[in-house]
């Protein structure tokens, strides 16, 4: 996979990010989601189910996020994971990489103070 | 109440997730539930407020996605399908049509949005308000066979509708054979029940055997009454509603003997009856204290039982298959007149009367859940007009769409159809939006704390309010889009030739007609509720002749036999009264039988002396201090002192009403006058003096004669005790409860209150009537507003070109604007004239509901008349001012 590739998707929208984030250390279905985001965020980012599953569909679909089935619980319920792609791997750090340059001109100029 | 709302939108959501395209809703259907429901949960711990925010974000997201799905998925995949022509032609036209009208209606989500939800709350609010009529005065009481079901009633010379003394019973039963079953009820007795944490008062009912069978109750645990247990007087057993069992020993406790305390008499509980029975009641909204009865008692242990001159059983009964109704009120008049014979002293001079059961309950609130529904009615005619409007204007803008389709083979019916299939899929998608918001609505009913209601109503949308609804939805195509269909169908070959730059703009009378009509029918709405308005602020500053502020009544009831005499009675209220006269913050305290707007009343014959015959009084017993502590003036003469006692020359106080009815020649103090007690006309009282006026039924009631009576001359069980204060009478009510206590732990002051709430209380049928009515009438003229501003701006558009020839004849830009918002006034104007002619004959349903105002007042019409025409003005300058960026070199430039 090329840079370039990888490129295409960026940047990546606020919620997607949170999203990737959320399920960067291992698969989580999409209340996890919903709560890991809004932990990360201290409650500013609580996405209605609308918005989260149709976000959810459109990394599906662009091959960033996969979808794992799988039995869980006392009853054996299957319920569906999410977990990053190999590509959607690269892609958040791609992401991160690209913010990181960011804030660090910001500090470089004096607009974030550093700590 | 939380319960209802997480139903309801676990509902909506899973409706809503038809808007998702199938393969999403297939994929991520369950899931979005499954979240929608946690979130909902979390949100429903923290409070309601959270519980209604996270449910609406929920909806109105998955809406908004939903769509945007749909259309990035279209683009996606863009590849326009036909289905295979099989089947009826018809049918799959009209499944065409429909599946072009949302493809439209897709394509242009601003007019959809607009349509949809101007539709969704007219037809929400009328389906809402369907359910409220329909559960109070269409759908049967929920008794068995509630048709047949009518109510007894002893008439006195009045024509007053009274109840009748147990031992009548007895005689109606074996007297009227047209009823096959009759059955007896008193339905609110106060009641303390002791034993279990605070003692409390709550409301019992009396009933004869019979009783149960006809209005079909079971006992769910235990039994209902045996034979011997409704003729006993010392077996004392209850049965009691489920709420109370739950309540009092709790849920998972089974019935197994208990026994509770009534007043100081034990007694055992031998059955639960279901939840949801309540009795039929007559009472007004404004009385406080209407409540359902929880327990139920054998009538022979009520201590008016044996005397057959104390009203106090309702009778009700069930006609037999055979009779009829005029029979039967035929059988009453025999059955009057022998009761007349047999049972002179209480029944000479009395008829019968009777009334369907159903009847009896639904007149009080009749008229006003009627002229809400008219209310809401129009409220969706306005909701059509503008949706009529709307498609008429874009129907306008697809002329040439539609002149190619002609030209191309289409025939007239072929477009009618389209049209009217149009017309069909955005009404079916209004209502049944508008069925969601009626849900909301009703859900939200109990929590409104709707007294007006009468107890035996549930109001829920069930088929009913579905079938309703398609009827609506029926009635709105039917209306409005054929108007349009025939309309637009009309037009002839002319179009294609013209293109889009036709300046003549089709259906301009039609839209014109419709905005005429929204002004006029916004303008009856606003009328009503002005006049709605105006009365409620009379009402509210109606001077009820006593002073409610800082003001706490105490309700004390000393029935039982702790207080068995008078001696014993009249020591406590004299203790009572000393010991809250301590209370810091307490100025003077007082007690009397019945508190004004409390809904209680005690009537009495009096006769004058001098005079023949006798006149029917308020009577009141009052304790001396009682009208400096109510604020009640006094006009004349002297207030009850200590020295009034029973031994002394009996004393009475008049009100003014009473002192000039009785002694029109204005002398009244020293006169006499003498009350008819149970046995007999009582001693000779000589008035002392002379109070105002003050309105004790109610705000909007004619005050009545009253007579008070010194308390150490006439001792009654029961008194309210007044206490005014210099601080505000929250402040003091655990002060004051404790003072009570720290005489008799057993008693329950839990209605212990404000004065002024019972003047609030009396206030709240008038200003809910008037809340919902003003609600309604401001939504109609926003609709009504929009709907010209629409029409205004459409026209604009239409008349570019026209515009700009003027333009560069040399009119200025504020001569067009002039010229355009004269029209919208002119519009308006005649709106306004025939609104006001209608609302002379639909303001006469209110006339019941007014008070202090006529249906003509002048003020109202003309405030109401500049407000629309106010409205309609901006409505209509608003759209015009954007005349003023007009070039004429831009728009003529096209030709």
């Amino acid at each position: 996979v090329s840079e370039t590739i990888v490129d295409k998707f960026l940047p990546l929208t606020t919620l997607a990010f949170e999203v990737m984030l959320a399920v960067a250390e291992g698969q989580l279905h999409g209340y996890e989601i919903m709560t890991a985001v809004e932990q990360r965020t201290d409650g500013v980012l609580s996405p209605n189910p609308g918005t989260l599953y149709r976000l959810i569909d459109r990394l599906t679909t662009q091959g960033l996020l996969e979808a794992v089935e799988a039995a869980v619980g006392r009853y054996q319920e299957t319920r569906r994971f999410y977990r990053l792609s190999k590509l959607g791997t690269r892609v958040i750090e791609a992401e991160a990489r690209r913010l990181e340059s960011q804030v660090k001109a910001a500090r470089a100029r004096r607009v974030l103070k550093r700590i | 109440m939380r319960a209802a709302i997480f139903k309801y939108a676990i509902v909506c959501f899973e409706a809503l997730l038809l808007v998702p395209p199938p393969r999403f809703r297939a994929t991520y259907g369950n899931e979005m539930v499954w979240l929608f429901r946690c979130r909902l949960e979390r949100a429903a711990r923290r409070s309601l407020a959270g519980l209604l925010f996270c449910a609406t974000a929920g909806l109105v997201d998955l809406a908004m996605t939903g769509v945007l799905q749909r259309f990035s998925e279209r683009r996606a995949s863009h590849v326009p399908r036909l289905p295979a022509p099989t089947g009826d032609p018809m049918m799959n036209r009209i499944a065409l049509n429909m599946k072009l009208t949302v493809r439209n209606m897709m394509r242009t989500p601003g007019f959809t949005v607009t349509v949809l939800t101007t539709l969704a709350l007219g037809t929400g609010a009328t389906i809402a308000m369907f359910a409220v009529t329909d559960a109070t005065l269409l759908r049967p009481l929920p008794y068995p066979n509630s048709h047949r079901l009518v109510a007894v009633q002893n008439v006195d010379e009045s024509m007053r509708r009274d109840a009748f003394g147990l031992p009548y019973l007895r005689d109606l039963r074996s007297r009227i054979h047209s009823l096959d079953r009759i059955a007896g009820y008193s339905p609110s007795w106060s009641q303390t029940v002791t034993g279990a944490g605070e003692p409390r008062n709550v409301t019992s009912a009396y009933i004869t055997d019979d009783l149960f069978e006809l209005l079909g109750v079971t006992a769910v645990t235990g039994r209902t009454f045996t034979s011997e247990e409704y003729a006993s007087r010392t077996n004392r057993v209850t049965v009691v509603s489920r709420a109370f069992w739950n309540r009092h020993f709790g849920r998972d406790v089974s019935l197994n003997g208990q026994v509770i305390r009534l007043g100081d008499q034990p007694h055992s509980i031998v059955g639960i009856i279901e939840q949801d029975f309540r009795l039929p009641q007559t009472q007004s909204a404004v009385s406080s204290d209407v409540s359902n009865a929880e327990l139920w008692l054998p009538f022979s242990l009520n201590r008016y039982a044996d005397l057959r001159s104390i009203p106090v059983m309702n009778i009700v009964g069930r006609l037999a298959p055979d009779a009829t109704a005029a029979a039967m009120n035929r059988e009453l008049q025999v059955v009057a007149a022998s009761l007349a014979a047999d049972y002179p002293e209480t029944s000479r001079g009395r008829t019968l009367a009777s009334e369907a059961l159903q009847d009896l309950l639904t007149r009080p609130i009749e008229r006003t859940v009627l002229v809400l529904f008219g209310a809401v009615s129009f409220l969706l005619l306005i909701a059509c007009g503008n949706v009529a409007n709307l498609l008429l204007a874009r129907g306008n803008a697809r002329q040439f769409e539609l002149a190619v389709r002609r030209s191309l083979g289409a025939t007239r019916r072929v477009i009618i159809e389209q049209l009217f299939v149009e017309t069909f899929v955005v009404a079916a998608a209004g209502c049944a939006l508008g069925l969601l918001i009626a849900g909301w609505a009703v859900a939200s009913i109990p929590s409104l704390g709707l007294k007006g209601l009468p107890p035996t109503v549930d109001v829920r949308i069930d088929w009913r309010a579905g079938a309703f609804t398609a009827i609506v939805a029926a009635v709105v195509t039917g209306l409005f889009g054929l108007i349009p269909a025939l309309k637009l169908s009309r037009n002839e070959q002319g179009n294609l030739r013209n293109g889009a730059r036709t300046t003549e703009f089709g259906g301009q009378r039609l839209r014109d007609m419709l905005i005429i009509s929204e002004v006029a029918l916004t303008l009856t709405l606003l009328v009503g509720a002005g006049l709605l308005a105006r009365s409620f602020w009379k009402l509210s500053h109606v001077n009820p002749g006593f002073h409610p502020e800082n003001v706490l009544a105490i309700p004390i009831s000393l029935s039982g036999t702790m207080y068995g005499t008078d001696e014993l009675r009249e020591s406590f209220y004299r203790e009572a009264i000393a010991r809250l006269q301590e209370l810091p913050g307490a100025r003077t305290v007082a007690a009397v039988n019945r508190a004004p707007l409390s809904g209680g009343n005690v009537l009495v014959p009096v006769e004058i002396e001098g005079k023949a015959g006798q006149v029917t009084v308020d009577r009141r017993v009052a304790t001396p201090d009682y009208f400096a502590t109510a604020g009640i003036p006094l006009v004349e003469g002297r207030d009850f002192t200590s020295e009034d006692q029973p031994q002394t020359e009996p004393s009475a106080i008049l009100n003014r009403t009473a002192a000039l009815q009785f002694w029109p020649d204005g002398h009244a103090v020293g006169r006499r006058l003498r009350l008819i007690q149970r046995n007999g006309p009582g001693p000779w009282v000589r008035v002392v003096g002379i109070t105002g006026d003050i309105r004790h039924h109610g705000l909007d009631r004619a005050i009545q004669p009253e007579v008070y009576v010194p308390y150490l001359q006439a001792a009654v069980e029961s008194m309210v005790v007044v206490v005014r204060t210099g601080v505000p009478p929250e402040t003091i009510t655990g002060a004051a409860r404790n003072a009570i206590w720290s005489l008799d732990r057993n008693l329950p002051v839990d209605q212990t209150q404000p004065l002024d709430q019972f003047v609030n209380a009396s206030l709240e049928e008038p200003r809910i009537r008037m809340a919902f009515l003003n609600g309604f009438a401001a939504f109609a003229l926003l609709l009504a507003g929009v709907g010209l501003y629409g029409v205004v701006s459409y026209s604009i558009s239409r008349r570019r070109r026209e515009i700009g020839i003027r333009v560069a004849l040399g009119a200025t830009p504020a001569q067009i604007v002039q010229h355009i918002v004269w029209r919208g006034l002119l519009l308006a104007t005649i709106g306004s004239a025939a609104g006001l002619a209608a609302s002379a004959l639909a303001s006469k349903a209110l006339a019941g509901l007014l008070f202090g105002v006529t249906p003509t007042d002048t003020p109202t019409l003309i405030g109401v008349t500049v407000l629309v025409l106010f409205i309609c003005g901006i409505a209509s300058f608003v759209p015009a001012r954007r005349v003023t960026g007009f070039e004429p070199s831009d728009v003529l430039k096209g030709d």
